[in-house]
Order: C-alpha cells, then sequence, then structure tokens
C-alpha cells in the first residue's frame, strides 16, 4: 500500500481506500528501518529537553527513580523489619533492581499512551511510519533503564551483593521484557487515539500492576496457595527471573519460557491492532 | 467543463492522479470542562463522535513540471487534499498516486515540534522527507539563509509570529529538493517582501520540473503562478481549468467583484503585514 516515498519517477506511491487491513509488512517494516535516523533524533532531542529547566536538570534521571525506590523501601522495611542486617542489605538490593525495572515497564507501556497525541504536530505533517512514535518512548527508556543498571550495580558492589554467571541472562530476560512491554505501548497508543481516557488510565493501572508483582516483595514470600494466582500476571515469571539471576540462583527455565511466550503474544498483538488503526490516526487527532 | 478533471497533454507524465477520493474525518469532541467521574467521561466520549465529510469524490490529474493552484472557501477541503498527497491522511475511498518525493507538509498552525528551536525542526523536517542527518545538515544552512529569520531559528517555534511560521513552511519545504512541493496558505502570512521572494521561487522550482501544488488566498499571485487553477467547494471540485477563468468563476460564486482583485490583493497584503 504505502511504499517508500520512490526516488525514481516511474513508479508511484498508491494511497487506496482500503479499510481495517494489516498493510504489507515488509515494506512497512523496511520504511521503520529507514526512518531509524528520526527515531534516534527524536528520542536525542526528548532526552535532552527533559527536565531542561529544573535546577538538577539530567541528575533527575537517576534521582528520580532513586527517590521512587528510597520510598517503597522505607514502607517496606516499617510494616516488616528485617530480621539481620545481611537481610536488609539483600532486601535493598532486590528492591532497588525491582522498582527500576518496573520503572521501564510502567514508563514504555504509559508513554505509549500518549506517544501518538503527543507527536499531533509530526503526525499530521509526515507520512512517517507511526511506529516511530511508540518506538521513539521506548528508545529513551531503555537508555533510562541503562543508566539505572549502572546505578544499580553500584549499589549492589556497596552492598555486597552476589554477581554470579548467572546475571549473564540478564540481556536475554530485558530484551524479552522490553519486547513485551513495547507491544503493550503499541496498544495503548493506539486505544489513546480512541479513547482519550487511556493515558489517565493507564497510570493508576500500571500502579496496580506494581503491587501485584513481586517487586516490593520476593517471590518467596508469596504464601504458597496464592502463588498459582500470581502466575497469571505476565509480569510474574520476568520478575521470578530476575529475582533468580540476581540472588545468583539457577532460574526456571519454565519461566523463561513464559516470558518469551508473553513477548511474543504482547508484541503480535500490538502490531496487529496499532498497523490495523494506523492509517486511521491522523483522521481521529485534530 | 467537465468537473474535476484536466485532460493533460497525452505525452506528458502524470506527477500525481487523484481518482474519486473521498475523506471521512471522525473526531470524538469532549467537553472542554472535566466534569464527572472519569469512567463517566469514557464512556460519553465514545458517544460524541463527530463526522466530517472533507472531501466527497475529488477526481484530477496533475502533469509534472506544473504549478496547479487551488481556490476555495475555508473549510473547502483544500487543506485535506494536501494532507492526502503527502501521505498523512489516507483515503476512505478512493485512490491516490504520486510519482515521486514529496516535501512534508508545514501548514500554518502544526510545526514538527513547537518546543523544538526552528534549526531542530528543520532538521526533522529533513528526516521525515526521507534524507540523512548530514544531507539535512549540509541543506540547513540554506533553508536558514532563505527564511530570513536570523537569530530567531534558535528560538523554540512556539515563540515565532505567523509570519516568521510561514518563512519557516516555505523555506523548508522548497529548499529540501522535492519532486513534489505542497504549499498551504504559507505564502499570505508571509510579508511582502517574502511573498514575491517565494513566487520567484516557485516559478525557479516549476521550471527545474518540480511539480507545485499551490494553495493560497492570495489570489492575484496564485493566478499568475498557475499554469492551472481548481475550485474546490464543499469537499468537490467545481472547476478546473485556466487560472484568470476559474479564479473568476470563483470571485463571482463568492460574490466579490472579478475587478477588485488587486485592491483584494491589497488588502491581504496589508492584513498579512499587521499578523
Ligand atoms: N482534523 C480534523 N478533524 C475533523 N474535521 C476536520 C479536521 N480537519 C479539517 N476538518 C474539517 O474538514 C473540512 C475541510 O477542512 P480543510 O481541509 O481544512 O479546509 P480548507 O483548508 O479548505 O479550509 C472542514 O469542514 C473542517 O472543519
Ligand atoms: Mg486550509
Amino acid at each position: 500500500m504505502t511504499n517508500m516515498p520512490p526516488t525514481t519517477t516511474r513508479v508511484p506511491t498508491v494511497y487506496r481506500g482500503t479499510a481495517s487491513r494489516v498493510p504489507p509488512l515488509r515494506p512497512y517494516f523496511r520504511r521503520l528501518f529507514g526512518a531509524r535516523a528520526l527515531i534516534g533524533n527524536l528520542a536525542r532531542t526528548n532526552l535532552k529537553a527533559r527536565h531542561y529547566d529544573t535546577a538538577l536538570g539530567q541528575l533527575w534521571l537517576i534521582l528520580g527513580p532513586l527517590l521512587l525506590a528510597g520510598v517503597y523501601l522505607l514502607l517496606r522495611l516499617v510494616l516488616r523489619p528485617a530480621g539481620s542486617a545481611e537481610e536488609a542489605k539483600a532486601i535493598v538490593a532486590q528492591m532497588v533492581m525491582g522498582v527500576f525495572v518496573f520503572q521501564f515497564v510502567s514508563g514504555v507501556i504509559v508513554g505509549g499512551g500518549s506517544s501518538i497525541l503527543n507527536n499531533k504536530g509530526l503526525l499530521l505533517n509526515s507520512s512517517t511510519p507511526r511506529m516511530v512514535y511508540p518506538a521513539v518512548g521506548t528508545a529513551e527508556q531503555a537508555f533510562d533503564l541503562g543508566t539505572m543498571l549502572v546505578v544499580l550495580f553500584a549499589i549492589r558492589l556497596v552492598l555486597q551483593q552476589p554477581f554470579t554467571a548467572w546475571l549473564l541472562v540478564l540481556p536475554v530476560v530485558l530484551v524479552l521484557l522490553a519486547v513485551f512491554s513495547f507491544g503493550l505501548a503499541l496498544m495503548a497508543a493506539t486505544a489513546a487515539v480512541y479513547f482519550r481516557d487511556t493515558v489517565n488510565l493507564l497510570t493508576y493501572v500500571t500502579r496496580v500492576w506494581l503491587f501485584v508483582t513481586p517487586v516490593l516483595y520476593t517471590v518467596d514470600e508469596i504464601p504458597e496457595n496464592m502463588r498459582k494466582f500470581m502466575a497469571i500476571n505476565p509480569l510474574y515469571p520476568f520478575f521470578a527471573v530476575l529475582d533468580a539471576i540476581f540472588n545468583g540462583v539457577r532460574p526456571q527455565l519454565g519461566y523463561l519460557v513464559w516470558c518469551a511466550g508473553w513477548a511474543a503474544v504482547a508484541l503480535v498483538l500490538g502490531l496487529w491492532y496499532f498497523l490495523v488503526k494506523e492509517r486511521d490516526f491522523a483522521l481521529r487527532i485534530y | 467543463m467537465p468537473c474535476g478533471s484536466t485532460e493533460p497533454p497525452a505525452t506528458s507524465e502524470p506527477a500525481i492522479r487523484v481518482e474519486d477520493l473521498q475523506i471521512t474525518y471522525r473526531t470524538t469532541s469532549e467537553r472542554s470542562v472535566a466534569n464527572g467521574h472519569r469512567l463517566a467521561r469514557l464512556l460519553r466520549s465514545k458517544r460524541q463522535l463527530q463526522v466530517v465529510e472533507a472531501l466527497r469524490g475529488v477526481s484530477f490529474e496533475v502533469p509534472r513540471g506544473t504549478v496547479l493552484g487551488i481556490v476555495g472557501h475555508n473549510g473547502s477541503g483544500k487543506s485535506t487534499l494536501l494532507r492526502v498527497l503527502a501521505g498523512v491522511l489516507h483515503p476512505t475511498v478512493g485512490s491516490v498516486e504520486v510519482y515521486g518525493r514529496v516535501t512534508p507538509l508545514l501548514s500554518l498552525g502544526v510545526g514538527f515540534n513547537a518546543m523544538l528551536s526552528g534549526r531542530d525542526n528543520i532538521i526533522l523536517g529533513g528526516l521525515c522527507a526521507g534524507m540523512s542527518v548530514e544531507e539535512t545538515r549540509a541543506k540547513s544552512d540554506e533553508i536558514i539563509e532563505f527564511s530570513e529569520l536570523g537569530d530567531a531559528i534558535d528560538r523554540p517555534i512556539r515563540t515565532y509570529s505567523n509570519g516568521m511560521y510561514s518563512r519557516l513552511g516555505f523555506s523548508v519545504a522548497a529548499l529540501l529538493e522535492p519532486e513534489i512541493i505542497l504549499i498551504d496558505e504559507v505564502l499570505a502570512a508571509g510579508d511582502a517582501g517574502f511573498m514575491l521572494k517565494c513566487a520567484a521561487k516557485i516559478q525557479e522550482l516549476a521550471a527545474a520540473d518540480t511539480t507545485v501544488i499551490l494553495v493560497s488566498h492570495v489570489l492575484g499571485v496564485l493566478r499568475s503562478l498557475s499554469d492551472t487553477v481548481m475550485w474546490m467547494k464543499d469537499g468537490k471540485v467545481l472547476d478546473v481549468g485556466d487560472p484568470y477563468e476559474v479564479v473568476g468563476e470563483f470571485m463571482d460564486d463568492e460574490g466579490l467583484d472579478r475587478d477588485d482583485l488587486d485592491r483584494l490583493d491589497d488588502w491581504v497584503a496589508e492584513w498579512a503585514r499587521k499578523l
């Protein structure tokens, strides 16, 4: 349907009224790949613009998640004091990791929700594949997560937490998690065009999601009879694996398979919903 | 005269071919006052769907290297048509064939990113047009010089006046070396000097085989720049043909005196200067 605007004048770009169908995938993704410079440029300018006018500036990038982790930590240690100093250190390390990673997930999803509406100017003036905008948000969040991981490893070093070879699985889990989140971001982006309240709702949905995910508590702390209910939460296997590899324990292969499964399901559904509706976006926003 | 179709000379290559194009906007209007519970608003927003048939069966062809002027009352669908040609809007019904690279639009009112500087918006424009960062950088000095925006180029474009905005919009569109250039009303907002500069640039582009689609309310300039003029009304093409004839018909329909055109142009230019 929509091909890359050709440089030769022989082959036209053709736009045809075809309702609600997925466009040919190969040309679409070729165009999306062709827009990588645009994605990089947008992500960079957004990162630069963030916190531009605050006194602490870019420091908020690190300070924000750290303070958030601090608040949850305080809450947790007040509600359920640690038995020993060793246990307290482990709890701190585990929760900081969980909060940072969860922040990435919720950031990608909520950012995806507002990505189309926030880029109205670009969207109404160019024919760039619309997937550029949720992709930019995801790239920004990935950059943030990378920064936070450095902070996390520094904290773990200070707290003398284990560093084992299982950490080599970390990139795999994080990539699967990014794919999963991006799939949800695509759904959120599309839904927000039709229901403007989506973004508002998402901030609450992700907050509830945080509480039912083993972030502020460990998998072991979940009562045995509750665990099978927890397991229907797509984020449960991700955090179970993360928990294991950071504690130097072999992650269960079954959980990793679940991670891959959820990532695939979210990506396929997200792509499908987004691609079917994408050509309708510009008719709906103003 | 047949409605909505030109007969280009059989030898000329088409740049644009539009057939039975229909565009229907669907917007959900939301109350400006946020009243009621979130959930209630969610349910209500679905109910207030507004359907606007902006284009209702438009067909025409533009041969390569020609200037097509479009005239029409506000809301007749001119901007909508340009958005379709730019690949922003997809036809609800019908088909559009575009032969060659089209500039991204920079119509009045919507920039690429209002928070960014004019310079950053030029880069964005180039990237959106499929150019590389280096290519765009290389072009940007030329664009900035043409726009005559001076120091303002490094200010966020939300601080721009309409005139400054149109300077940027036209300069980006004209200098990114498109094969098809779409100009939506940016002429009227600039001052008289810039308008003349733009007019000269448009003639230069058309001479170099660029196809120009020009929407303008400055009828005198439009009339003299265009090879063909298309008159749109209520989402339909009423006539296509000789610039003087079609602009005249449009003016008759608007209740304007054809002889007033020169005076009208003066008035528009005066009005534009005040913006
Ligand atoms: N984004 C939009 N959503 C809904 N209606 C729109 C939108 N843009 C334009 N319209 C409507 O479509 C019609 C044509 O508008 P437009 O193409 O902007 O006309 P023109 O450029 O000739 O003034 C108008 O009735 C206008 O209100
Ligand atoms: Mg208009």
